[in-house]
Parts: C-alpha cells; structure tokens; sequence
C-alpha cells in the first residue's frame, strides 16, 4: 500500500479520533481569526467613533485592550494547537512501531503520519477561516450597535499571520512526536505501556485521606505526569486569556468609569453667571453636542461672583469643598525645550499651539481627583501647570521635560491628568499667578462639593442664595452618568469579544477531555472489571477533572487578572460588583468544564466492560 | 450490596454444589453489518470447588464465557447463574459487588493499571472491598510475596516482565480471596519457566478448594483440571 494511500486509510478508520481532532483545531483557528478580526474592527472603529467623544487617554485604553486580547488569542489558539496536534500525533507511536516492525523504513512511517498530520492542519485551517469569518461578520452585523461601524473589515494580512502562525506551530508540534517515535525501537513502542506517558520516578504512594475515588484521581494525576502537565499549560492559558477578556472587561470597564466620575467630580455642584455655567456645561457634555460654541469675554465683571456669595455658599451646612476658580479660554503654547544628549544639543518639541479651556485654581481646594501621571499643584506651585490628555498630546512632544505658555507666562506641566472635560483639552494653573497675569480679583466659577445626604437642604440654600442674581446652578452627577452609559457600551462590544472565545475555549477543552477519557477507556475497564460500579468511574473521572481545571483555573486567572490589572489598565479601580464577576466566572468555566468531562465519562459508564478492555 | 461467602474462599452454599450455570447461552457480536455467533446455545455447569479447563481454537467463545461468568458482559439470550443469582437480570451496581467479592479475574493481557505500581494494584482491589487500610498495607505484601514478587511491590507494570505482570494478575485476583477464580490463556505469553511458576500458583489454587475456571491451551495446566471442556464454534464438546 502506498505511503499516502494508507495516510487517509488510516485516518479515515479513526473516524472518531480525526473528527475530534480536526473540530478542535477548527475550533482553534475559528476562535483566533474571529476574535482577531473582530478585535481589529474594534480597534479600527473605537477611535474612529471615540474621536470627539473621548480623550486621547482613553481611547489609547480601549485600543491597547482590543490589541492586546487579539495578540493573546493567538497565543492561545496557537499553544491549543500544539496541544490536540501533539496529543493526536502521539497515538500514533504504536502504529510507527508496528509499521516499522512489519518492515518499514523509518522514512516511509514518517512519510505516511507525516501526511495525516498535513491533512489535519490544512483541513482545520480551511474550515477554521471560514467559520472565523462567518462568525465575526455575524457579529459584528448583530452586535455592532454600540459602536457603528461601515462593516465587516476583514485584512487579509492578519489573517495570514494568524494562518502561518497556527500551521507552523501545528506541524511542527506535531511532528515532533512523529519523529520521536521513529527513534523508538519498534520493541518499546510496540509495548502497551509505552504511550501512556506514565512517571518511573515516584512510585510512593500519595498519602490521602480522602476516600478511594481521590486517591485514584490523584495518583493518575501525579504519574502521568507529562500529560498532567501539559494539559495545565493548555488550560491556564486559555483561562487567562478568558481572564483578560471577561474580568479584564469588567475592571476595565468600572476603572474607566472612575477616572470620569473622578475627573468630573461626583456630587459636585457648579455655580456661575448663567453664561458661564452653559459654557461649562458645553464643554463637558462635548461628546453630544450639536450646537456651536458662543464665544464669551470670561474676564467681564458680570461674571464675577463676589467674595460675599461665595463665602455664603461655602458656609451652608452640607458643603464638604467649595473650589472657587478662574474659567474661561487660552492660547496655550508649547514651549521647546533644549537638552544636551551625549554632548550635543538637543531641542524637545515645537511652537505648537491650541485654544484650551484654562482654570486657575487653588490646589488645596479643587473637588477633582484626576487620575494623573505626574502630581497635582501645591501651595508652592506658582508656575506649573497640569494639562488634560488630549491638550499634553496634541501640542508637546515630552509633557514632563517641556514648559508651557500662557498668556506670556511660562509653566512647568507637573501633571497629566485624564480628563473628560473639553475632551481632554484642558489646563489647570495656580490661581494665584493668573488672577496676577489678568489682572482679576475675583472669581468666575464655583465648584462646592457636597454631603449626598443633604443634596435637598443643599440646593435649597443655593437656590435662596441665589435668588434675584444672574448665577444659577447645577449638578453634575447627570452628566457623569450620562458618559458613564457611553463607557458602557462600548466595554460592552469586549464583554461579548470575550464571552464568545471563552466559548470556542470551552468547546476546545470539551474536546480535549474527551480525548483524554477516551485514551483512557480501557483502564476504566479494568477498574469496573475488578468491581468498581459504574457511578465511581464517573466519580474518578470528576475528581480528575475538577484537579486540573482547579489549577489551571488559579493560574490561568490569576495571570489573566495580572496582567490586565497590571500592565493593561493603570490604577485599577475594583468593585464589589468586580470582584463578584472575577469570582464568578472562573468558578463558572470551572464548573461548565467540569461538566463537559461528565459527557465521556458518562459514556465510559454505559459501555459494556469487555468492549471497554478491547481498547488493551 | 455485599454477598456472604466464608473467609477460606469457600462460598457458604457448601462443597460440591452447583455454583455456576449456564443454560442455552447464546452471544452474538456485531462487527459493522456482519453478526458473528461467539456463543450458541452453550449450557454447562460447574460445581464449587471444581477445576474446569476449556479449551478450544481463537476464536471459539473461551473469553467469552469466561466474561460472561465474570458478570463482564451479558448473553444476548440464555441465563448465567451464579451462586443463585441470574447475572443476566442483575444490574451493574450488583455486578460491581459481585465482581468485587466472587470473582477473581485473570486476564490474558494481564490488565494491571499502568499508573499503579504491583503493590497499589493488589491493594487496588482491596480498597474497592473498602476493607480496612490496615488490611490494605498488609494483604498486598503477603500475595505478591505468595508470587514470589516481593522486590517488585513498588514496580510499575511497564517495569516487570509479561511473567511478573502475570503473577501482580494473579495476586489482584486473590486480593478478596474470591470464592471463584477465571484465568484467561494465563501462560499463552510466558516462556517454559515463568509458566511453570503460574502453573503452581494454580496448583495452590486448586489445593485452597476455590472453584477454577481456566481457558486455556496448556497441556500441564490442563493435567490439573477435574474436567476439560471442548469449545468448538461457540459450543461444547465435552
């Protein structure tokens, strides 16, 4: 028979085997094109549909995440990869033996597995891609609410790499068993025990107490050591992967939603002259204007609230901060800087400019608690300077080296400070230096951070203070939960990214089990031959599975929450509500898995047990 | 459910006593669209503490009875009885129990558990009887010692020759001190010497007055036997 000729033969009489195997990498490349393609969009549509809504800050955030899962997801699809393709391939090690007994060169034998590995990973890679694309154009024409978008974009480049990467890693993984096989000596690999992986170097007994059905479990666990192993690596990565997906998801979500409300300022109150309060509202709700922006003299004495106002609503029982501040618009510049780098002169930045909203503010007094690289001002602050995200991007080069201009002042940037207002185009200085600049006594603006508990008594007294007068209020918490609903949504497009490849991971790994119990069959048989009912092979089954998913379960969430608590989100805020979800589901993708485990061994139960040792 | 039989092995329904019967077992398996008859119609009986031998060709049924007395499988028509008991009605949970406590199995291809070393897979046995852990340490070393293996207690079975693995089989048998001992083909592998050793295992088995079923082609343990039977095509000659 010839090479190729027996290659399908084979294949073709494993049904079983071959259609698991090539379902489970299908499954592989479907999870990676898809959440690659769908992350890609993602990060293709997000910016375009932040821009204007969002500060340069978090749209980086958002972008960085839809990258970082799509780079994950090929590491994970391609070590899934490695795992059925190297788990499938070592099977074979038997027939190499037999082959090679019967009289076949080593080459002929690495010919023929070598084809049947060829046919598995091309077979998976053309149905993967398919289904990849079906499903992310499903998705994306399903769940694309959130964040418009004018379609599916599918490049053709990321799913080549993709393609390339799974292949690679296929074929080469999977040939390594192959190869290692032909180097057994027929004898060895003729020998039942051989395939079963099973570690000489301990043979004490586990110590347990814990009744009979663990005491199997874990010493299988323990002695198939290589198996034991590798399975824990291919679960753990595909539960930090879900990790950063879904709890990552949420973290992210609630951290996000923090840096807004604190940037704002929650319970905050601010009081103006009605122009100026408008303008402030302007600029805060600027994601979902329409309107034009009225252009205003800040610096005109109507303006002005006096000292006696502002002194009356400090006093009012339930005001915890009253930040009174110096609003209106500037020409902010960027100052170069020069620096000598390896002896030469270096100049840092440009003479770029914009138009900004500018607040003089008294450092000890301001309601806001930004999240900020850098530091806020201090009382010893008289010329630095803290810029919004978009205004630190959009006109310096290095923020922290560089100096700013206004109003032919110059100012040290101490702080960069995520900021939801004029999106991101914003800078605070001492209002000590501008009110000398300007010439201004007074204030224009007034921010009073109040007790929740008295917001009714609060607004009362504001609204007798200001009874008769051209200033007015309002609050702020409906603006921030107005934003907080556009956050939402679009972290939802990633909680549903990432319940969908925790979904192709678990059918992976259902997959796997399967196989698992599967090579395993016949020592089931000979456990229930010796009298164990039927319900303890299930019972062993369980223990096993729920001894790995267990591990896999800590470590897998444990990087997944590590990596995007560390490196992914900055100062991440978490919730009870996080904590819940971080807690929930990795016990519930243990359980599911778990559970899935039960479906081969439920099998294993019924068949009959002399069918079940014909597999010796 | 347990089953009562005395502590020498001996079933309480005394010897001499018909403790296994079939009657017209027939066993069809089915191999793609072929049926093949492994069994057809077969009936014997065999007394308590009697040695039986059945021999016969590959292919004749021998595993197959023998899985069948074991409560492994069940015929696709006829009763097995066993100690009283129609195998045929019973349900897995009371062929567990009956498996664990009347039957000592011996496999052709010895069926060790790979992942346990000799001694674990003795006690093994043991610990689904759920007898005592004291028992447990102990009952292992004195059989692997009965077979001679006592420097190979901490050996897996990948670890000890087809001989050796044989004798591990036969002292998980004996781990319950089963009333009925099934080999099947014990010395179809094993050169001259190593089957002399299983032969006087089952010599010893045979003076202890367990009731034996052997299938087997070996002329010396078939000089042992109180009876041969002759399968030929699922039936007997006897």
């Amino acid at each position: 028979m010839r090479t190729v000729e027996f290659a399908f033969k084979d294949l073709k009489r494993r049904k079983f085997h071959t259609s698991l195997t090539i379902i489970a990498l299908s499954l592989c490349v479907t999870a990676m094109i898809s959440t690659v393609l769908i992350a890609y969009n993602l990060y293709l549509s997000i910016p375009v549909f932040a821009t204007g809504k969002l500060g340069g800050s978090f749209v980086n955030v958002f972008s960085g995440f839809a990258t970082v899962i799509a780079y994950i997801s090929i590491l994970a699809g391609a070590i899934m990869a490695y795992f059925f393709v190297s788990a499938n391939m070592s099977e074979r090690t038997r027939d190499i033996g037999i082959t090679i007994a019967i009289g076949s060169s080593a080459n002929q034998a690495l010919g023929s597995f070598t084809t049947q590995l060829l046919f598995i990973v091309l077979t998976s890679c053309i149905i993967g891609t398919g289904a990849g694309a079906l499903l992310s154009y499903f998705f994306i024409a399903l769940n694309w609410e959130n964040v418009p978008s004018s379609g599916l974009s599918i490049n053709s480049w990321s799913i080549f790499v993709v393609l390339i990467i799974f292949a690679a890693v296929a074929f080469f993984f999977g040939r390594i068993p192959l190869v290692k096989a032909v180097k057994v000596r027929p004898v060895d690999a003729l020998f039942p025990y051989y395939l079963r992986g099973v570690s000489f170097k301990s043979a004490k007994s586990p110590y347990a107490k814990l009744g009979f059905s663990f005491r199997v479990a874990y010493r299988t666990f323990l002695r198939r050591k290589k198996a034991t192993v590798s399975t824990i690596f291919c679960l753990s990565v595909t539960l930090s992967t879900a990790a950063i997906a879904v709890a990552g998801t949420t973290v992210a979500n609630q951290t996000t939603q923090s840096y807004f409300r604190q940037g704002v300022g929650e319970n905050v109150i601010a009081i103006g002259h009605v122009d100026i309060v408008d303008q402030y509202e302007f600029f805060l709700d600027k994601p979902s204007q329409t309107q034009e922006k009225t252009t205003i003299d800040y610096l005109d004495p109507k303006y002005t609230i006096p000292d006696l106002a502002i002194t009356e609503l400090s006093n009012i029982a339930g005001v915890i901060k009253a930040d009174a501040r110096l609003f209106l618009e500037a020409l902010v510049s960027e100052r170069p800087k020069i620096q000598i780098v390896d002896q030469e002169y270096v100049v840092i930045g440009d003479q770029r400019s914009a138009n900004a909203v500018v607040f003089g503010l008294d450092s000890e007094q301001a309601v806001n608690e930004w999240f900020i690289y850098g530091r806020t001002l201090n009382d010893e602050d008289q010329y630095s300077a803290i810029l919004g995200d978009s205004l630190a991007s959009n006109i310096l080069s290095s923020p922290f080296v560089q100096s700013i201009a206004v109003f032919e002042n110059d100012f040290n940037v101490v702080g960069v400070s995520l900021d939801p207002l004029n999106l991101g185009s914003v800078a605070y200085l001492p209002i000590e230096t501008l009110s000398k600049t300007l010439n201004q006594t007074s204030c224009n603006f007034l921010l009073l951070r109040i007790d929740p508990a008295m917001r009714l008594h609060v607004l009362g007294e504001i609204d007798k203070t200001l009874n008769g007068t051209t200033m007015q209020f309002i609050e702020l918490n409906p603006h921030i939960q107005k934003f907080s609903g556009l956050l939402q949504s679009i972290w939802s497009s990633f909680t549903i990214l990432s319940l969908f490849f925790l979904a192709t991971a678990a059918l992976c790994l259902f997959t796997h089990m399967t196989l698992r119990t599967i090579e395993q069959e016949s020592e089931y048989g000979i456990i229930r031959a010796l009298g164990a009912k039927p319900r303890r092979a299930l019972t062993i089954i369980l223990v096993q599975a729920i001894f790995i998913t267990l591990i896999s379960g800590t470590i897998g969430t444990s990087i997944g929450l590590l990596v995007s608590l560390a490196f992914l989100i900055p100062q991440p805020v978490i919730s009870t509500s996080g904590i819940i979800i971080m807690i929930a589901w990795p016990l519930l993708t243990i359980g599911f898995l778990c559970v899935s485990s039960l479906y081969p061994a439920l099998k294993i139960a019924k068949k009959p047990i002399a069918s079940l040792l014909s597999h010796l | 459910m347990t089953f009562s039989h005395s502590g020498d092995g001996k079933n309480s329904m005394g010897e001499g006593q018909t403790i296994i019967r079939a009657i017209s077992l027939c066993k069809e398996h089915q191999v793609g669209d072929l049926t093949i008859q492994a069994l057809k119609g077969l009936s014997l009986e065999i007394s308590d503490g009697e040695f039986v031998c059945i021999e016969g060709p590959s292919g004749a049924g021998k595993t197959t009875i023998l899985n069948l007395i074991g409560g492994l499988d069940k015929p696709t028509s006829g009763d097995i009885i066993v100690f009283g008991y129609n195998l045929n009605d019973s349900n897995e949970d009371f062929l567990a129990a009956f498996r664990c406590e009347h039957v000592g199995f011996v496999f052709q291809s010895y069926n060790l558990i790979s992942t346990l070393t000799a001694s674990e897979n003795v006690a093994f046995a043991l610990e689904l009887a759920g007898v005592s852990d004291e028992r447990i340490i102990e009952r292992p070393v004195e059989l692997l010692k009965q077979v001679g293996l006592s420097d190979r207690a901490n050996h897996f079975p990948s670890q000890l020759s087809g001989g050796e693995q044989q004798r591990v089989a036969f002292a998980r048998a004996l781990a319950n001190d089963p009333p009925i001992m099934l080999v099947d083909e014990p010395t179809a592998n094993l050169d001259e010497k190593t089957a002399s050793d299983i032969v006087k295992i089952l010599k010893g088995l045979k003076q202890k007055g367990k009731t034996v079923v052997v299938a087997t082609h070996d002329q010396k343990i078939m000089e042992l036997a109180d009876r041969v039977l002759h399968l030929r095509d699922g039936s007997l000659n006897e």
